[in-house]
């Protein structure tokens, strides 16, 4: 167990020397001139603007937009999206109408989709959400089948032979058993939606994260360019890991 | 199944046989949705500037046939070039994750957590260095496929089983022939899987940058056509390019089941 | 819930267990190509307090009839009865079930696999916390109450399974291969001390098995059923004393007992 702890301990200060080392790199590079400070700014210079920009109103004010644009779709959504696919995996006559259809739309790239959102959305707020709730929609849906489908029958059979009450089969069985295939959906939902929210302010849009990052690429602030990147990747993997410890938490129990 | 006998009136009944088909209800369904996109713009239900009748959408295809088959040759040619990027450095690099241990067990979880990260931010830093020419848009497709194709590879070449390997080193198998005959072929699967998933993205990744900054092809095309309410066009264009990702899933589904046909079947996971 | 009986929270005490018929049952079930008569005309009794095996080739049937007797699946004709009562649902009180290591539920400790049928019945925590951790130590699981089955190896998680369906203290256990998934050590012992405790409290035992020995070594009586459409081909007295010994497998006795079973089920797998 010790041995367990001390080399996974190990491997994490290894991941952190390895990420440092790659800031250390790209340092090196632009100090030697080896890259051109111009266009690769050194990390000397990124990370503490990165760090000012959380105290920056204006930028802080982009964040919030574009954080109440990802969270508002990711509320809507979920819900929507875990009801169709628990219906398809479930009923029988449901899921065979349906099921080709959600798997063939969630093989569909869904980027291309948003000039159409735009004409029917326009370019503000509600587009934002609309596109996002679209990429999110089709892994929740094919990934709450696939929780419905994981029930083994074994345990309902198990749970009904001792008695178990309709409410009793829901909390006991269905509930624990399909939490961590859902939370894995809601997960790369959480991805799809975050990637879309930004792309579509990216794209055309007038706030947002993704509105300034575009915004300082094309006016070639490459400082203010990779701070952006760096606040947008962080934020994304630390949502990223949040849900994956959590869906380790509620998963423990697959080993 | 129940089939209606010939010559029944459509009295209520009998549609109430007929659905109980879901394949029935699937038809039906997708029957009203091709039908509401015809007759809504037509009937004003919904703005022509949000949806363009289906015939309208189809018709543009035809008459503008030319610029979209230009478009799409353009787009064509830089999603080769991104491909051999994305597939030959994320195989190359997954292959080597996968089958060092050190490097595996650092390396990769690091590897998986830039997956989550919105790639799509970094594409100013391409347009930045590369312009919005043909560069940017292989280099940022070829990023955008190089991950998945990467973690495919290192998961197909970590799970070989073990015996296979001692067996073949039992039989005298230097390192350059394990890998060909053993660590390869065991890997096969999950490697396609790789392409398959890989291609896609990296598709989406070139269209993406074509519809945010590009000259020519067919993201471009829908862009401009949306900036000009073209409405049709755009519906056109998206289309075409459901169509471009489904043909590529398709055709690396071929090479997939001619190159797995010795292997049993897998159930496709996500 | 209605006539919730006290639960027996002392499962080690004696309690004589209930008798269990099975009258004229015939069952069909729907394919695609049609009805398929799977059990025809299955009479037979098992009397309180005795441990009976249910033998037959794969596909005989075995394992439907003891659903119909867990009240999972009602036969298409004829009656399953417990102390003549017709059994038309789950009886949890009075039958256990012991299903394949996979039923037990895998996000659950070993205590709380073995306290579910308890925690259905809306025992008191307490209570049923005390009649799972004392079955998890007869069945020599003590140190490991706390572990997830993915953290116990195959023996042990029948052991938790054996557990379960001993805790509740029901008079009549049902078991359908139990020790099908477990290599052939851990079989003989897992028998062996499902024996040790079976002797202790005389529960009426179902024991569906693929194994002729593990049917001769454990059984009074065993059933062996036809080739489907599943009859009961016939009832062999087991007649080995108790309490059972290894040394018993070398008799002559046991030997003609297996041979015996051995050749009716030979001779309707060729039909």
């Amino acid at each position: 167990m010790s041995h367990g702890l001390a080399s996974r301990a190990g491997r994490i200060s290894a991941q952190i020397g390895i990420v440092v080392a790659i800031f250390l790199f790209w340092e090196v590079a632009v100090q030697t001139g080896m890259a051109n400070a111009r266009v690769l700014p050194p990390p000397s210079l990124v990370l503490p603007r990165a760090v000012a920009m959380l105290g920056d109103p204006v930028v802080l004010y982009n964040l919030w937009i574009t954080s109440a644009q990802v969270l508002l779709a990711f509320v809507l959504v979920a819900p929507i999206g875990i009801a169709i696919g628990l219906l398809l995996g479930e009923s029988d006559y449901f899921g065979r109408a349906f099921k080709p259809f959600f798997f063939f739309l969630a093989s569909v790239p869904k980027s291309v989709f948003l000039p159409v959102f735009i004409l029917a959305f326009g370019i503000g707020f509600t587009q934002k959400v609309a596109f996002g709730m679209f990429q999110a929609i089709f892994v929740l849906v094919i990934s709450a089948i696939a929780a419905a489908e994981s029930v083994s029958s074994d345990f309902l059979k198990t749970a009904r032979a001792y008695g178990a009450s309709r409410r009793q089969l829901y909390l006991d069985i269905y509930l624990p058993a399909m939490l961590p295939v859902i939370v894995e959906g809601l997960r790369l939902g959480m991805i799809f939606n975050i990637t879309g929210v930004l792309f579509a302010e990216m794209y055309v849009s007038r706030a947002g994260l993704g509105h300034l990052v575009s915004t300082w690429g094309m006016s070639f602030q490459m400082v203010n360019l990779f701070a952006g990147i760096l606040l947008a990747a962080a934020l994304s993997i630390a949502v990223n890991e949040a849900l994956r410890w959590y869906e380790n938490k509620v998963g423990a129990w697959r080993g | 199944m129940s089939m209606r006998t010939a010559g029944g009136n459509d009295d209520r009944s009998g549609w109430i046989l007929l659905l109980k088909n879901p394949l029935v209800l699937r038809l039906a369904c997708l029957g009203m949705i091709l039908a509401f996109w015809e007759i809504a713009p037509r009937m004003g239900w919904v703005s022509p500037v949000m949806l363009a009748p289906l015939s309208a959408t189809v018709i543009s295809g035809v008459t503008d046939f030319g610029v979209f088959a230009r478009n799409l040759g353009v787009t064509f040619g830089s999603l080769a070039l991104a491909l051999l990027i994305a597939l030959g450095g994320g195989g190359a690099v997954g292959l080597l994750l996968g089958s060092v241990r050190p490097l595996r067990t650092t390396l990769l979880p690091i590897m998986s957590s830039i997956y989550a990260v919105p790639l799509v931010v970094v594409y100013p830093v391409f347009t930045a260095w590369a312009g919005i020419g043909v560069e940017s848009k292989v280099l940022f497709g070829g990023l955008y496929g190089f991950f998945p194709m990467l973690l495919a590879t290192a998961a197909g070449v970590r799970t070989v089983d073990g015996g296979y390997m001692v067996a073949a080193r039992s039989m005298g198998a230097t390192r350059f022939q394990m890998i060909r005959h053993i660590m390869l072929p065991a890997a096969l699967p999950s490697i396609m899987s790789g392409v398959r998933i890989g291609s896609a993205m990296t598709a989406i990744g070139v269209v993406v940058a074509e519809m945010m900054a590009a000259t020519a092809g067919i993201g471009f095309l829908i862009t401009q056509n949306r900036t000009m309410f073209n409405t049709a066009e755009v519906y056109f264009g998206v289309f075409l390019v459901v169509v471009l990702a489904g043909t590529i899933d398709w055709a690396v589904s071929v090479i997939e089941r001619r190159a797995g046909s010795s292997y049993p079947r897998k159930v496709r996971t996500l | 819930m209605a006539g919730l009986k006290m639960v027996r929270t002392d499962s080690v005490a004696a309690s004589a267990g209930a008798d269990l018929r099975a009258e004229n049952i015939t069952h069909m079930f729907d394919t695609d190509d049609g009805a398929l008569l799977a059990l025809k005309d299955v009479s037979f009794t098992v009397e309180a307090g005795t441990f009976v095996g249910l033998v037959g080739p794969s596909g005989c049937g075995k394992s439907s009839l003891l659903l119909m007797m867990a009240g999972l699946l009602l036969p298409t004709d004829g009656r399953i009865a417990v102390r003549g009562e017709t059994v038309s649902g789950p009886l949890p009180e009075d039958i256990g079930v012991v299903f394949q290591e996979s039923s037990l539920l895998p996000w659950k400790t070993a205590r709380e696999n073995v306290e579910f049928p308890l925690y259905l019945r809306g025992v008191d925590r307490q209570v049923r916390e005390k009649a799972a951790l004392k079955m998890l130590d007869l069945v020599g699981l003590g140190e490991f109450t706390e572990r997830r089955p993915h953290e116990l190896s195959g023996g042990m998680k029948q052991r938790v399974a054996i557990a379960r369906g001993f805790c509740q203290d029901p008079e009549i256990l049902l078991m359908d291969e139990p020790f099908a998934a477990l290599d052939e050590q851990t079989r003989m012992t897992l028998g062996d001390e499902l024996l040790h405790i079976w002797d202790q409290n005389k529960k009426t035992v179902v024991f569906v098995t693929h194994s002729l020995t593990e049917a001769v070594f454990l059984c009074d009586k065993v059933l062996v059923m036809s080739a489907r459409p599943g009859q009961i081909l016939k009832e062999i007295d087991i007649t080995l004393p108790r309490p059972r010994t290894y040394e018993m497998m070398a008799t002559e006795t046991f030997g003609q007992l297996r041979a015996e079973i051995w050749e009716l089920i030979r001779e309707t797998q060729a039909k």
